[in-house]
Parts: structure tokens; sequence; C-alpha cells
């Protein structure tokens, strides 16, 4: 069956990292084409083992059948207590005595030694029943329970060794609904950064915030009334508001007498709808079809008379097809309405006389379009006829340049329609012959994203396999029998446990274990695979062949959905450690990314060349985000140039700016930029130095542009770092961005060393406050791989660099600046602002 | 007690909804909405029922249910302010999945007016069956927007049900637990929600089976958690014995059934296998209750699928065989390549086991035990105070509104004046220079001293209101038409007119 090796997004599966290590259970997320292969998404799935025995007593002893699904309005269940976590059970439960809570800590090493004798501690996330089974039954059914994640990781799919499946927990069924192979269960979700287990439960919130205020019904009538009578106060303070000429006691008797009829029918509104058309209206289906007709050959002839439509209607043929859209349909339902479904009153109003007064049509109010008269047909068009076909072509270039963001193509390039008239025009457009063209174009950019992959049976034999692999039916007779159930005879051995005990399964347990992660019973070696990869990576962490897969951690579902069930008190070993982990992997991403920071224009370009992926570097320097904050906006919009990529920047206005401004506002701007722990005083000389640089660079600018002829000299040079430009930005646009805001982007390669000392002075400049900044952003640095779809803002503003770099490369070559300002750009102010000056 | 055995539906619907757009990237599209309403447009859906527009929600009518701070605050947010104000944007759960998109006060203004006109329709025993895809928004919250909801339409509507109806049934195929109206009538025996929805690691959290109601409000709410893949065959086998439980225990006098299409096969964000037929289904099964019903719409992200679905079950409320070939339209494209109404569900697996969903429909039967038997519910008379309907002149909101704008289509709605005004020789004279009448042309007016002595009393107005009565087929309506001048309008009223 081909379906079987078919991995499908949402699918679960093994996953087989080491060989000695039982399969890791997945469930694939996306599947991506790259050059090496296919990559697939992850979510984790973590086993038993895998998870502190210290926490799993805690989950265990919990009971989880929680009596109170919801929240009550502020206020925290009784048994609520932050050492050893909040375990929802029952009031009178044994497992949170106090006591207990305090010696958590001491208990922790005694779990361990514990979980190599017992199974589990207690029966929570165990399905309905399972008391009743026996130790071991029980232990093999823990074998199936997981603990979902929420990280993410990215793996080839060639590690892929089978599909399983994984449900969550179900408390109306018992055992026997779980015990199947290849099925686990999973009841809570595991965070490894804070040691919990969580109940991945969201709670119906109790209280006046959230309830709506429902009568009784048996006082419904009572309560009415009343209400009617606490009313009516309150209405006359209103009117007391409204009328203040001083009538009120008047309108006062005037009201009382009404009250509860009159005031309840104000209230009730019944005017909430109009009708649009009702269906015992006297005409027949066939009757309703013929006005239908009439209506769209009304239509072809007004077409034929406008002479906007007639222009752009070529043949007979599309008129009619204009004339049939829904909009006709619409309007001649409305027409027929208005005429009381009077046949020959609606035909009239087909073709009213031009004077609008003589015929009170309000047609178009009732169906929202707009019609012409043309002193004889009535012509209605929607948004696709309505538009120019030059309005069209701006859309579709605005859409390939925006994407579907409608706001900004309204604002940037069609700012007299409305946004209504865009979202309908859009809508018809793609279901038209233009979009069907225009999308042909683009496919070729959705390939790389896979629904589904084709992975062959992995028949490679295990590094474990004892002697040759048998692919006979012909059993082998062991020396040493198996195990876990002690046959002698099988098609294949294979080595398991620490290699000094030479212990040796079965072909099928050899399954079993590496699938269940455990053997039919418990065993003293049955974590020998952790405890071999961890001398490996004491012993050699460098001979790792391949380093660990970055995990990506995913919001919560829901912000209210975490239940916290098991947590280690907060002093507990495991949690500290889990803390320096985390520690030492911020460091460690932060140094790295100081590193890339801190790379010369040259060593990037060497790094580039050497083949390594990066084109392009996005990343916002100490100065440039200095920059943006203390220019004034007019000088410097970065906003408005973001949303205009073929304007170009005024340079000089830029460096005369930065020239002239005073230390106070580089202060305030400093202080701005929210860095604490930043070194005021580095910065404040990094900027006074760049000021320098700035005033020397205009000064020299000055005396260039009265010697030399304007533009002449560099624009070659220019056309050459053009040419350089577009070979760079072909690369493509590199994964790699700090998440300082809008970024703009630079091509790192680029650089004009025309001036030896200033390049100096850049670098030495630029690397410790590069450094320092990176520093300070790392933490919230990621890899820009995994956009995740709804993360929405992220991926526009990933979308929006790419669109500006695209375009880019047409503007250059083909149009060399012929504006004087091009030529005085200072390889500063150029790397301040990044690809600007691309254009 | 009607006169046809078909069941007279109405349909709810405002031609700006699909126009409104929650930004870039987003899976939620109003423009479903109009996709379905096209779609049943030319299908000729049109003619076998009474098509409305709602007039938008005011903010007293939202702030029943909603807290007043924060419909204030939808009221007055600006999308392009929105960075400078991030904290408020915090409190109301406003931003990632809730952008502030333009236009979102109007949007649940049309969303909430729709439902609540639909209710006060049903109120009246004018129809009985209400139609409104605008609406199903069953996540937002008392004062905080959630999944992509921002006002709770349902709630609304069931408050406004409550008025008249002493039990309303909620019931939710949305693959999203409908949390909002859980949590809205928690505590209160009056209304009892029924929700069917993927649980586990899925937005929003809630919907345990555990999860029943608190206080009076015990075992008044229902869960059904389900697993991936369900299909048509085993939904029907858990829907309609639940629900028939229901019905014969709580009896309501009225349901709101929640229509969302996300747990439709194939959807953007949902992991269900059902196809129209297994969905429609649901609202098959309702309509055979003889109960005042109200579809609304929900999620449902996958819009061609979503407008195939709200047509179809359109078509079952009103009876009427549709053809599985899609009629032409201005969204064709979209539903190819086949271009049927009917979708096939795919070849995903079932994760719901038999045992696994009999073993939970037992648990919830469990729970149903301790519901006391609600006595039977008599058809109470119509309060007399729902016959009256008042008009005022709008002339002058019409005069002041800025010309360069764009008009709303309720906005020009109310400026239609019907054109019998000018046509109808019937009419006295003497009332065409007063303020314009609404009413059904068809029916002629009736003397005032029409068996109806009750409403006689309410026109003996000191202020000269004049008193149409009409007779419609079930209920007589009394029109007072308001000079526009008259001192005894209600506050918020006058306020509206200037």
């Amino acid at each position: 069956m081909a379906g079987a090796n078919m991995y499908r997004v949402g699918d679960f599966v093994y996953f087989e990292e080491s060989s000695d290590a039982p399969y890791q259970i997945r469930r694939i997320e996306e599947l991506n084409k790259t050059q090496s292969g296919v990559e697939a998404r992850v979510v984790l799935y973590h086993r038993r083992r895998d998870i502190s025995p210290a926490l799993l007593k805690i989950s265990d002893q919990a009971v989880r059948r929680f009596d109170n699904y919801y929240e009550v309005d502020k206020k925290k269940p009784e048994n609520f207590s932050d050492a050893s976590g909040f375990i929802l059970s029952e009031p009178n439960g044994s497992e949170t005595k106090p006591e207990e809570d305090e010696k958590e800590g001491e208990k922790a090493e005694e779990a361990t030694e514990e979980s190599t004798k017992k199974a589990d501690w207690g029966n929570g996330g165990l399905p309905l029943g399972a008391e009743n089974i026996g130790e071991e039954a029980r232990f093999r059914l823990r074998q199936h329970e997981l603990f979902l994640s929420r990280q993410v990781e990215i793996m080839p799919a060639s590690q892929i060794r089978g599909k399983c499946r994984v449900m969550l927990l179900s408390e109306a069924e018992d055992v026997d609904s779980y015990t199947s192979d290849d099925l686990f269960f999973y009841s809570l979700v595991y965070d490894p950064n804070h040691m919990t287990l969580l109940a991945d439960k969201g709670a119906i919130r109790v209280g006046d915030k959230f309830q709506a205020v429902v009568e009784n019904d048996d006082e419904n009538d009572e309560a009415m009334a009343s209400q009617t009578k606490n009313d009516v106060p309150e209405m006359e303070i209103d009117e007391d508001e409204d009328n203040e000429n001083g009538l009120k006691i008047d309108e006062e008797e005037d009201v009382k007498p009404k009250t509860s009829s009159e005031k309840k029918s104000a209230e009730e509104e019944e005017d909430r709808d109009v009708l649009v058309f009702k269906s015992d209206n006297g005409l027949t289906d066939r009757d309703i079809d013929q006005f239908i007709i009439l209506a769209r050959s009304v239509g072809v002839f007004a077409r034929s008379m406008d002479v906007s439509s007639s222009a752009k209607l070529p043949s007979l043929h599309m008129t009619v097809a204009c004339a049939s859209r829904d909009i006709t349909l619409l309007h001649a339902i409305a027409l027929l309405h208005q005429a009381d479904y009077d046949f020959g009153r609606a035909v009239k109003f087909l073709v009213p006389p031009p004077n609008r007064q003589l015929y009170p049509l309000d047609i178009d109010k009732a169906t929202g379009s707009r019609t012409t008269s043309l002193g004889g047909p009535l012509l209605c068009r929607d948004q696709m006829e309505e538009w120019s076909a030059p309005e069209a072509n701006l859309f579709e270039e605005a859409l390939d340049k925006y994407g579907k963001d409608f706001n900004d193509i309204r604002a940037d390039y069609l700012p007299w329609k409305s946004m209504r008239d865009i979202v309908e025009y859009y809508y018809q457009y793609k279901a038209s012959n233009r979009y069907a063209d225009h999308k042909k174009k683009k496919q070729a950019d959705a390939d790389s994203k896979l629904k589904q992959v084709y992975i062959p049976s992995f028949s490679k034999p295990s590094p474990n396999i004892i002697g040759q692999l048998n692919q006979s039916i012909n059993t082998v007779k062991s020396s040493v029998s198996c195990e876990n159930c002690k046959t002698t005879e099988s098609t294949n051995w294979y080595s398991w446990g620490p290699s000094s005990a030479q212990l040796r399964l079965c072909q099928s347990c050899w399954v079993s274990w590496k699938k269940n992660g455990g053997l039919q019973r418990k065993h003293e070696h049955d974590l020998y695979d952790k405890s071999i990869a961890k001398t490996i990576n004491n012993g050699a962490a460098a001979s790792e062949s391949r380093p660990a897969p970055p995990l990506i951690s995913m919001k919560p579902i829901a912000s209210n959905v975490a239940q916290v069930v098991a947590q280690l008190p907060a002093n507990h070993p495991l949690v500290l450690a889990s803390r320096q982990q985390q520690a030492a992997q911020k460091a460690s991403s932060s140094f790295s990314f100081a590193a890339i920071a801190g790379l010369t224009p040259q060593a990037l370009a060497k790094l580039q060349q050497a083949g390594g992926r990066p084109g392009v570097l996005f990343y916002t320097t100490v100065w440039r985000r200095a920059i943006r904050r203390a220019l004034p906006r007019n000088v410097l919009n970065i906003r408005r140039l973001s949303r205009r990529p073929f304007l170009s920047i005024d340079n000089d206005a830029i460096a005369r700016a930065t020239a002239t401004l005073d230390k106070t506002t580089l202060l305030t701007t400093a202080k701005g930029l929210q860095m604490s722990n930043f070194n005021d005083a580095k910065f404040i000389q990094g900027l006074y130095q760049m000021q320098c640089a700035f005033s020397a660079q205009s000064m020299k600018r000055s005396s260039t542009t009265l010697g030399a002829h304007p533009g002449e000299p560099h624009s070659k040079q220019q056309k050459q770092a053009g040419a350089k430009l577009v070979l760079k930005t072909r690369i493509p646009p590199s994964t790699f961005k700090t998440p300082i805001g809008v970024s703009t982007p630079v091509v790192g390669s680029l650089h004009l060393g025309n001036s030896a000392a200033q390049h100096q002075l850049f670098t030495n400049m630029a690397l410790p406050i590069a450094t320092a900044a990176a520093k300070m952003n790392a933490p919230q640095s990621r890899i820009d791989d995994g956009v995740t779809p709804s993360d929405g803002s992220l991926l526009m503003s990933a979308t929006t660099s790419q669109n500006n770099v695209e375009s880019r490369k047409i503007p250059v070559p083909s149009h060399p600046p012929s504006d004087s300002k091009w030529s005085y750009i200072s390889e500063d102010v150029f790397l301040y602002l990044g690809g600007r000056r691309l254009k | 007690m009607q006169s046809h055995s078909k069941k007279r539906v109405s349909y709810y619907y405002d031609g700006d909804v699909g126009n409104y757009y929650y930004g870039q990237g987003h899976p939620m599209k109003p423009q479903r909405i109009r996709m379905a309403h096209n779609l049943l447009l030319n299908y000729g859906l049109y003619r076998k029922m009474e098509v409305f527009r709602p007039r938008p929600a005011t903010f007293e009518e939202m702030t029943r249910y909603h807290s007043d701070e924060y419909i204030n605050f939808l009221k007055n947010v600006c999308p392009e302010k929105m960075h400078e104000q991030k904290v408020p944007l915090n409190k109301f759960n406003l931003g990632e999945d809730c952008p502030v998109f333009d236009g979102v006060y109007e949007f649940c203004q049309l969303s909430c007016g729709g439902s609540l006109a639909a209710a006060s329709r049903l109120n009246r025993n004018d129809s009985d069956i209400c139609i409104n895809w605008m609406g199903g928004l069953h996540h937002a919250k008392k004062a905080e927007a959630s999944g992509f909801c921002y006002s709770n339409d349902i709630v609304l509507a069931i408050l406004e049900l409550l008025k008249i109806h002493p039990r309303v049934l909620y019931i939710d195929i949305d693959i999203h637990h409908g949390d909002g109206v859980e949590e809205a009538f928690y505590t209160t025996d009056r209304v009892m929600t029924v929700s069917f929805h993927k649980y586990g690691e899925y937005f929003p959290g809630t919907g345990d089976s555990k999860d029943i109601g608190a206080d009076k409000g015990m075992y008044y709410a229902l869960n059904f958690p389900l697993r991936d893949g369900i299909d048509d065959d085993a939904y029907e086998k858990i829907f309609k014995p639940v629900i028939s439980r229901v019905m014969e225990h709580f009896r309501p006098s009225a349901v709101v059934l929640q229509c969302g299409a996300d747990s439709l096969t194939g959807d953007r964000l949902g992991c269900f296998n059902l196809t129209l037929k297994g969905h429609g289904q649901c609202v098959e099964f309702l309509k055979s209750f003889n109960v005042p019903l109200m579809l609304v719409g929900g999620g449902g992200y996958t819009i061609r699928n979503v407008s195939r679905c709200w047509c179809y079950e359109t078509a079952v409320a009103v009876d009427e065989e549709i053809p599985n070939d899609l009629p032409f339209n201005d969204y064709f494209e979209y539903f190819g390549p086949d271009y049927k109404l009917h979708i096939m569900p795919s070849n995903m697996p079932n994760m719901n086991t038999r045992e696994y969903l009999e073993s939970t429909m037992s648990s919830l039967f469990e729970y149903m035990r301790n519901l006391p038997f609600a006595p039977s519910v008599q058809m109470q008379p119509l309060q007399k105070e729902h016959d009256v309907v008042r008009f005022y002149d709008k002339s002058l909101v019409e005069d002041h509104i800025d010309p360069d704008v764009r008009e709303s289509t309720s906005q020009i709605d109310q400026a239609v004046e019907h054109v019998a005004e000018f046509y109808d020789e019937k009419e006295p004279t003497k009332r065409l220079d007063e303020a314009p009448v609404k009413r059904t042309a068809s029916s002629p007016p009736l003397e005032m001293e029409s068996a109806k002595k009750t409403k006689v009393l309410s026109t003996e107005e000191p202020n000269g209101d004049q008193v149409v009565l009409m007779e419609t087929e079930t209920v007589t309506r009394t029109l007072i038409v308001s000079e526009p001048n008259n001192e005894d309008l209600g506050g918020d009223e006058s306020s509206d007119k200037s």
C-alpha cells in the first residue's frame, strides 16, 4: 500500500535520531523542500523516560478528574500552593499535604531511585479502569503515555521510520481503547523551561464580568415589571439632559401615563429590518426569469450607449457577459420589489427618463451600487467593470508589491478608491481571467512547501545488529537469550544495553523497544541510551555529528489555557539546572550573534564567496537606530520611505542634520533606545565620532561639488557599484534578521572602500557598539526560517523587505543615477541607510 | 397553525458585509458571505424566502451583553493609530487573531443587527426559520475579542429570544468550541448550550465533556469533544441521538444553530471530514422539530466550501432541491475545477473510534439525566407591545451625510422612500405631505374600529399620532406614524435624528 509510506502534514511519525535510542515521536507540521532533501518541521512529544521522575511522581499522584471545570472570577482554589504546584484535585486529596511539599526537594533523589523499581506512582494520566489492571500491563500502558511539548524542531525527513497514532486521553474511554500497538496517548503538556506539566485546558470563567444577565423565567414577568419601573426615572434623566430649556415638568407628566407599553416598544425596536424581497409576490418563477432577461438586455443596450463602457468592451460577446453579471440580477430584483412586483412598472423602471424627479428610483440606494440613467436604459456596473484598465494595472502592480495589504495599496496606489471598492474589486478580480494569467506567472514560487512526501521503507540494517542482516525467514540461534522474551531463536539479533553487559534482543523485541521505549518489564538498563549519550557528550563533544536541532517554542493556543498540574519547587535542583542551561544557551547565541554582527564587510564578503548562505544581511546598527530617532521627521521619515522604494533619500539633508544635532538630542535619543544596561558614555562617544565623520564628510563634499563637474566622474563608479549590487541581490535574501523593528536591508558585502581612513574609523566604532547591541538583542533573536504563518506582522515585514530587495534589481542598471547627489554618498551614510542608495 | 407545510423563511443579508477585510493573510474572510449570497441568488432561492436587510445594531443593543467599555473601544478604535494604544489593545485581546481593521465596528453592527432582527422576527412569530450568515461569531466574550470574533451576535440574539421564550437551545456545529456563548449562559438554566467540536491542542482549549455548567446552569452546558477526521456517518450517529435527547429533556421553545463551516472537509483551519450533506443534515434534523429556528454562520476558512455549504443549507431551510451543477455567478471561478455544489470527503482517517463516540455519548446522556424534565411549553400569546412599530422622519440624518463618503447600504436603506407614495392613487392624498409611511402596500389599511380593541388604546395619544392598523397573514400590527418633531420621543431616538 502506497499510503503507508506517504507522509502528510499532520501525521504522527517515528523519528530515528540515534540507533541506540528508541524512536522519537513527532508530529509533522510542515514539509519543506531544501537543497539537501526534505526537512520536516515537527512538534515534539516526550516519552515518560524523557521527563524527570520527580515531576512524573507529582503528576501521577495528582487526581486529574477535575470537578470544577470553570474558574470563578478572582478566587483561587483553596489548594493552590506555590511550592509543589497547583494540583487540581478533590479537597481531601491526600497527595497535596503541606508536609510533603516541603520535603519535595529531598524526595527528588529518592524518586529517581524509586523510578528504577516502580512503574509509576498513581493513576494520574491513565485511562479509565487503569487501577484494575496488573502491574505489568500498567507498566506497558505507561510506555504509551506521552507528553506534548509546545516546541518545534526541524529534522530531515529521511529519519522518519514509520507512522503511529497519538490521541488525547479521553476520560470516557477505558484501558482497552489504548492498548493497541503504535497508539500513544497524552493528556498533559510538558514545559521543559519551567519544568512543569500543564493540563491543556481552557476554563470557562464565571463571574459578573463574563455572564450575560438573564432573568429567571418564573420571575420573568415580575422582573420585567420592576425593571420598567426602575427604568422610568432613568429615562427622565436622559430627557432632562436632552432638553435643557426648562420644560421638564410638563414632559414628565406627559411621559408617565404611557409608561410600559409605549416605552417597551421603543426599546424593542421593531424596525430592525427592511424588506428587500418577499416570496409571495404574485409573480411566477418564469415572470422573474423573464424580467431578469429583460434587465440584461437593457444592460447590453446601456453599455453600448455608454462611452466609457463601449470603449472597454470590444465585442458584443463581452458586453453581454458584463451585462449578465450578478449586479444586474441584484438590481433587477430590487427593481421588482420597488415596483411592488408589478411587472409593467418594473419594466418602466428599467428605462427611466433622464429626469430623476419623474421616476423616484432609489434602487441604487437599495442595492448599494451606482447606476447611471442615460436617458433611456439604466446602466449599473460593479467594481470589476467600473475600474479602468490603468487602474487595474496599477492594482496588479500594487498587489505584487504589497501583497494583499489593501490599506497600503490604497494609500500608495489608489487613494481615490475606497477600501470597500478595492476589496470588492479584489475578490471579483480573483475570479477573472486576468487573475488566472497573473497567477500562472507566480506559480513557480509556491513549490517549496510540500503537502506530502513519499519515504520508502527504511531497510538499512541498524548498526546495533549482530552479524549480518538476515533477510530470510530462517531463524538464527543465539547463545545468549533475548533479554526481553528469553527466546533463543530469531531472524536477527540486536545488541542492547551498555556494551559491557553484552545483552541482546530478538527481532520482535527490538522493534517494540524502539517503538515503545521500554521492554515488557522494568529493566535496570532501560535508560542505557541516555547514559551512553551523556558519556559521548562529556568525552568528545566536538565529534558530535549533528548539532542539536534548534528548538522553537510555540505560543500556547489560548492565553487562558494553561492549568499547571505538576510543578517542581523553585529550588529543586532540576529546575535550577534547566535555568542554567537556558542562560548558557542565551549566552552562546548572543555570542554567535555578536560574532556575526562584528564581522567586517570584507569578512562577510569572504564568507559569501565561500558559499555560505547569507547573501543579504538585515541588521540595524545602534548608529542607524540612533539616526532614526534623532533626526526630525521632515529629514528622515523611515515609514514614508519604506513605502516609496523608488524615492531617493536626500543624504545631504541627513548628513547636515546629523552634523548639526545638539548633544541633548543625542542624549535623549540614547535614552529613548531603552537600553538600560547600555554604557551611556560609549554610546555618546560613538555618536560624537559619527557626528565628526559626518561634518567632515559634508565639508569635503561641498568642496568637491565646487571643483568637479557634477555627476560625471562619480556616476561611473556608481554604475560599477550598481552592477555589483545586482549581482549580490540575486542571491536569495538571507533569512537572517535582527528583531529590531523594521530593519533596513543592507547588502553586507558592499563596501566602496575608497577611503581607508574613514573605513578604519567606522569599523573601530561600529564593532564595540554593534557587539553590545547584538548582545542586548540576542535573547529575542531567532532564526527567521520558521516564521509561523500566524505571526502576521513578522511575516509581513519579511516579505516587504524581500520585495524591497527585488524591486531594487530593476532600477539600478537601467537608470544610472543622473541625480548629482548620488555621487556624494559617503560610505558612512550609505551604511546607515542600507540599500536605500541603490535606487 | 400554518397554512402551508413549507416553513416561512427569512434571510438577512447586507450587501456591504463582503467588503470588510480582516487584513493580509488573515483566514477570516467576510467575502464568503457574499459568495454564499450570490450562489443562492443564482440558484433562485431568493424567491422562496423573505429577504431582509438588517438595521445595524446600536451601541445600546450591543451593550446588552458586552461591556460598555469594550464596545466603546471598538467604536472609537482606529486602525491607523493602533500602535499608539498598545495597552488597551491587549486588554481586549485585540491584535493578533482579532486585528483592528477598517470598519470593524460597522462589521459588528451588521452581524449583530442581523441576528437581533432575526430574533425579533422569530419572537413575533413572523417566520419559522431565520437565517443570518453574517452572524455566528461565537467566541466573542463579554469584554474581550477572541478567535476572529469581536461581538457575540448569538448571545444578543438569545437574550432577545428570551424576552418571549422561556427556554432557548443553542447548538454549535463549528469545529471550534462555542466558548463565548457557553460562557455567557454558563450559569443559567434558561439557555442550554450544546457544542460539537474538535478538542485537544486546539483553539480555544475549552469544551471538555466534563464541562457542564455552574450554579443554576449546572447540566445546561453540553460538550461533545471530537478528534480529527470525523465523517458524515459518524457525525450523524452522534448528532441525532444527542440532540433528540436534549430536545426531549430541555424542551426549548426556540433553537439557535450555529453552522460554522470549518467542520467541513478541507477547511484551511479545520480537521474534520464532513461534506455538505453531513453538515446540512444537522439543519434538516432541527427543522423537523417544528420549533422556531435561527441559523447563523460562524467559522469557515476555505471560502468556496463555506459559500457552498451555506447556500445548500439555505436550500434545506426553504425545502428546495437544488441541482449539483453550480449556476454561473460572479465568483464562479472560485469553484473550479469541478464547479459542483457538493464536495467529496477526503481519505483522511477518522480518529474517532466507534467506542470513543459511544462512551462519550453515554457520559453526556448521564449528565442529561440530571435535567429536570421541563414541562411542555405552551405557545405563548404574543405580547401586544411587539406589534407596535414606530417610524420617525429620518430625513434630517440624510441631509447631514457627508456627500463625499460612500453611504453604507443601511444608511441608504433608511433613505428609501416607498414608490407607492407617489403612485398609489388609493392612498389618501393628505398623507403624502406627512412623514413617509412604511408598510406593505398589498394590504389595505383597515378601519380603526377593527376588532383589536387593545391596540386602539395605544392610539389615544395626546400628541395626535396617527394610527394605521393592518392585517397581515398571522399577526396584526399597528403602525404609529409619528410627526418628526414629537416631543415625547425616547432620548436615544431624538439623538439619533440630530
